[in-house]
């Protein structure tokens, strides 16, 4: 028995701390920071100032040009009138109204952007008839199912007034690790109208975390890091090029470290032996894209499934391309991939082979 | 061939199980991973076949045998480093990290060099005691010739 006693002791040693590492990677949350529906959008009213001070300035010249000019001009209102949001943070009132698709939002309560019409090519569009279309004043969603690939792919096509409206949130209102919720879970605890699962931020240790304009972790890893502007743009950056706090100070509003990017400048940036980290080939997928300033999509494939297969990072960077999307990112995908849309899931999650949505650590969400 | 007190023979026998299991395990974690890989879990089997089965198996071969004390440091850091490997497979598939996982590669080091500080001292401790038994064999024979 003595013989056996370092084998027996080493080995109960390492069952022990592989034991207790699991747990720590798995089970065992901490939450750093709780209560984390603060937002900062003092970029917002920058921004806001700016094009006031910017109106003012073009009055004065026409002023100067054409003395006899229609003094009434609307310069003195904001070009982005913040009615339906909430700048200081708290959530979102109730006064949007859901339309029928059949009635158009009329001109007044159009989003700017919305005049910017885009080719999207509408190859299936099902269940017309069902909750698929989205107005109010500040946001216009458009939701379109695709079959392509031999996988069902869920579309929104989101077009705002301001990018406030497309805002994060952390599972149970709290930045840590292993601290998850279904993606359907925080998106009603936040009243989102739309919302597509993050970068599940918290099963990584390293990875900018920049969430309405705050900046929650500061350590860099070698992913491709998504900024989502405040002034309605998008672009894919290296995190070894800035701090995540010179990132705030220039604009950034959200910020994701999963990727690759999958469209810079509307070429495809990925090659179809890509792939990322370790995911071979077809997967359940998430991705966002910009088309134009404040015109967003959200992309989710179904996958892991006789009816879907999923998509590779190649098929789903041409499909992000052919809707016209200037950048696209890959966001976490897997059993993570979750669409919500007007109080329900659409999309098939698949979580270890099942039907059933996963829980993650964050989401992204229009409201 | 095979007998009882050939140690290196039963370690080396001992590796290749560790390794074919090894194999097995990742071979059916791939399968059920929806084409997630990882290096790190589909060659954790190499670990105790180049590290464990292939040192002892030309120890065997030569007819070494290792003091039980090397044996079981070498055993030991190779148990660490195949653990790590599988267990930092798992982490790449599930696509998380965690920075507890150095462990295993600092024992694994640690290990192989007390094994190694062993096996020296082990062989320094020889060539002394053969030493001194050679100084005092001559003394020996001289008073034994007298």
């Amino acid at each position: 028995m003595k013989k056996y006693a370092w084998a027996v002791s080493f080995g109960l040693a390492l069952t022990a701390f592989t034991a207790y590492i699991s747990l720590d990677t798995f089970v065992l949350s901490s939450a750093y920071q709780t209560d984390t529906a603060q937002m900062n959008t003092s970029m917002f009213e920058t921004l806001k100032e700016n094009a006031a001070a910017r109106e003012s300035t073009t009055e004065k010249e026409t002023k100067t040009d054409v003395p006899a000019a229609d003094s009434s001009s609307n310069a003195d209102k904001p070009t982005n009138p913040p009615s339906g949001g909430s700048p200081d943070g708290t959530k979102p009132k109730s006064g949007r109204k859901r339309k029928p698709k059949s009635e158009t939002a009329d001109e007044s309560t159009k989003p700017e952007s919305a005049e910017v019409q885009t080719d999207i090519p509408k190859t299936t569009v099902q269940n017309s008839d069902n909750d698929y279309d989205y107005n109010d004043e500040n946001i216009s969603i458009k939701m379109t199912e695709y079959y392509r690939n031999n996988t069902k792919i869920y579309v929104a096509d989101v077009r705002l007034t301001s990018a406030e409206y497309l805002k994060t949130a952390f599972a149970n209102d709290t930045y840590g690790k292993n601290v998850t919720a279904k993606t359907s879970e925080t998106a009603a605890a936040n009243n989102a109208v739309l919302a597509v699962n993050g970068d599940f931020y918290g099963a990584r240790e390293s990875g900018y975390v920049i969430r309405n304009g705050i900046a929650y972790r500061d350590t860099a890893s070698g992913d491709d890091l998504l900024c989502i502007y405040a002034d309605g743009t998008m672009k894919v950056v290296s995190q070894y090029d800035y701090s995540a706090d010179e990132l705030v100070s220039q604009g950034v509003w959200q910020a994701f470290a999963f990727g690759p990017g999958l469209v810079r400048d509307g070429s495809i940036t990925v090659s179809e032996s890509d792939e990322v980290g370790r995911a071979m080939a077809s997967n359940p997928r998430t991705a966002v894209g910009l088309i134009s300033e404040n015109h967003y999509l959200f992309v989710v494939s179904d996958g892991r499934t006789s009816e879907s297969e999923g998509l590779s990072l190649y098929e789903l960077a041409e499909f992000m391309k052919s809707l016209s999307a200037e950048t696209a990112y890959n966001l976490d995908g897997g059993g993570s991939s979750t669409m919500y849309f007007n109080g329900q899931v659409i999309n098939n999650p698949t979580s270890n082979g099942k039907i059933k949505e996963r829980e993650v650590s964050d989401i992204v969400y229009i409201g | 061939m095979y007998t009882s007190d050939n140690k290196a023979l039963k370690n080396c026998i001992g590796h290749i199980c560790a390794a074919a299991f090894l194999a097995f395990f990742g071979a059916v974690y791939e399968y059920f991973s929806h084409e997630v890989y990882s290096y790190y879990m589909i060659y954790a089997f190499a670990v105790p076949l180049f590290f464990g089965a292939l040192p002892y198996g030309i120890a065997a071969l030569k007819n070494v045998t290792p003091h039980r004390v090397t044996i079981n440091l070498w055993n030991a850091a190779v148990a660490a480093f195949a653990v790590g490997s599988l267990f930092k497979g798992v982490l790449d598939i599930y696509g998380t990290t965690n920075s507890l996982i150095i462990v295993y590669p600092v024992v694994g080091i640690i290990l192989v060099s007390a094994a190694a500080g062993a096996k020296i001292a082990r062989s320094f401790d020889r060539r002394k005691k053969t030493v001194k038994v050679t100084s005092c064999y001559y003394p020996i024979k001289r008073k034994l010739s007298e």
